[in-house]
């Protein structure tokens, strides 16, 4: 019974919330889907694997006004804002925690959005604003950096070709 | 590169006895037309003087208007004004118009030679609100204000990030309708 | 001349001493702007024969920001005047020697080639750091804006900062976050 909802979860990722099957624990940080184990009192074991609420939900934004952009479809185009790559709080939502930009699977741009952001988050990499390589939390110095790039230096958005 | 500037004076714009305001006083005393009564160079001005120059002298009683005859020499005219300046003028072939035309050009002058101005323009009153200084139309509180200071380390005229547009949205959606949770 | 006429005079010719803080800042674009406060251009009395430019203190010009890659792009060329004595440095080599240097050469060329530039650069005090002399700071009685927006780094922000920013997008539901 037990391996059989397990089967069911598929290649969604889960954690188990409960201490008797820390053992299945598959990933951690995610909590996509929590795996509950209950046992009924006829005596069977129900392991279930729920969706759980995303971290981000409560900070979604939802663009409603149809703004003028590039396209309709495309949640960067509707909120139609001049994004540079100093707005790193932006610019960090769409990259990994090892500062690989997301593919667009998964962020859902449209493909100039994806090549504009994907540069400007290089720009913010190379200005030292947004490490890379690095996880988030790294304090790892700019400055330690060497020959030119020990320096600030910072870019010009309208060079993005696209 | 012309030396010009060697022979001609240079200075700033000026008028004697405030531009002739309330009493008008003209600023030249004294012409002396100097001529031969033979020679051909001076017909113009012995035309002058025998049609025109009673009406000259009447018209201006505060000019004094000398004639010098002297022989075989060229005629000129010299001009002597109120302010001690002189000027001389050579009126050599000079037409009957001609002369008439250069004469009152000198009355009408003031005096002042002709000089290239260093500015072009001049006022006894300078400024009414006073004089600009490197304090005028600032802010009072720079008195008081510790350099490096915070309000002046930031552009000016700089429009929000999208950082900051972002924020302003993400409130005025929140304020319409909160966000349930989709899952 | 009366008194109050001198004294205003004193006013109006007098120098005055502005900071300038060149941090995350292009010294190609401030030397524009530094270049006007030391001929004295900023002021309605100016004129080129009237000596009113002002001095101008720059500080953290080390952490001075260039355009894209060039650091490693531009090049300063000098000569000794001797045979093979020209010598060619990236800006980031000259940064290194000399942090001020940038600076004051971008703003050496921003002003007009004349005889008075030298006198002029003469009134521009640069340092690579935030520390001014005190016989310095004591003069200082205003402050250039900067030309460009000081970004901030992302280590820079708390972890509750980046946690409640708004987010643009949200992760499918088979997403495995990394």
């Amino acid at each position: 019974m037990a391996l059989r909802n397990l089967s069911q979860i598929g290649r969604k990722v889960f954690e188990v919330n409960c201490n008797k099957s820390s053992s299945i624990f598959v990933a951690s940080i995610r909590n996509i889907k929590q795996v509950t184990h209950n046992e009924n009192p006829d005596g069977t074991v129900v392991i279930a694997g729920n969706y759980m609420p995303s971290p981000r939900a409560n900070q979604i934004i939802t663009v409603k006004s149809e703004n003028e952009g590039h396209c309709n479809s495309c949640y960067m185009c509707k909120l139609n804002l001049d994004v540079k790559h100093t707005d790193v709080l932006i610019l960090s939502q769409f990259v990994r925690t090892d500062g690989c930009m997301l593919p667009r699977r998964v962020t859902n741009l449209c493909k100039r959005q994806q090549k504009r952001i994907g540069t400007m988050v290089t720009m913010a990499q190379k200005a030292g604003l947004m490490s890379n390589i690095n996880p988030s939390w790294s304090h790892k110095d700019p400055r330690k950096r060497y020959q030119h790039k020990k320096w600030n230096s910072y870019w010009d958005e309208t060079t993005i070709k696209c | 590169m012309s030396n010009s500037h060697l022979f001609l004076q240079s200075g700033f714009i000026r008028t004697p006895l405030q531009n002739g305001l309330g009493r008008y006083i003209p600023q030249l005393q004294r012409i002396t037309l100097k001529f031969c009564k033979n020679q051909g160079g001076s017909r113009g001005v012995r035309d002058f003087i025998e049609s025109d120059l009673m009406d000259f002298a009447k018209n201006n009683p505060g000019t004094v208007v000398y004639l010098k005859p002297r022989r075989h020499r060229s005629p000129c005219m010299v001009a002597e004004y109120l302010n001690g300046e002189r000027e001389y003028l050579s009126c050599h072939e000079f037409s009957r118009d001609e002369v008439h035309k250069w004469l009152s050009y000198m009355c009408t002058r003031s005096g002042i030679p002709v000089m290239r101005f260093r500015k072009y323009q001049h006022t006894d009153y300078p400024s009414i609100q006073g004089v600009w200084n490197p304090f005028t139309h600032q802010a009072p509180e720079i008195n008081l204000a510790q350099y490096p200071n915070d309000i002046l380390s930031k552009p000016a005229n700089q429009g929000p990030t999208a950082t900051e547009q972002l924020i302003e949205i993400f409130k005025k959606t929140q304020i319409k309708d909160p966000i349930k949770p989709e899952h | 001349m009366s008194a109050t006429k001198r004294v205003q005079q004193w006013a109006t010719l007098s120098r005055m001493w502005y900071l300038f803080d060149a941090q995350w800042q292009d010294p190609f674009r401030s030397a524009q702007t530094l270049a006007l406060y030391l001929t004295g251009q900023n002021k309605p009395i100016y004129h080129p024969l009237n000596d009113c430019g002002d001095h101008v203190v720059v500080i953290n010009s080390k952490e001075v920001a260039l355009r894209g890659d060039e650091w490693k792009k531009r090049v300063y060329f000098h000569h000794t005047g001797y045979p093979k004595g020209a010598s060619w440095t990236l800006a980031w080599q000259l940064h290194e020697k000399d942090p001020t240097m940038v600076m004051r050469k971008a703003i050496f060329k921003a002003m007009a080639s004349n005889l008075i530039r030298r006198t002029n650069m003469e009134r521009l005090h640069i340092f690579p750091g935030s520390e001014i002399p005190e016989e310095i700071k004591g003069n200082i009685s205003g402050q250039i804006r900067p030309v460009m927006p000081v970004p901030k780094r992302l280590t820079g922000y708390s972890k509750e900062e980046i946690d409640n920013f708004p987010k643009v997008f949200d992760y499918p539901n088979d997403y495995i976050l990394r």
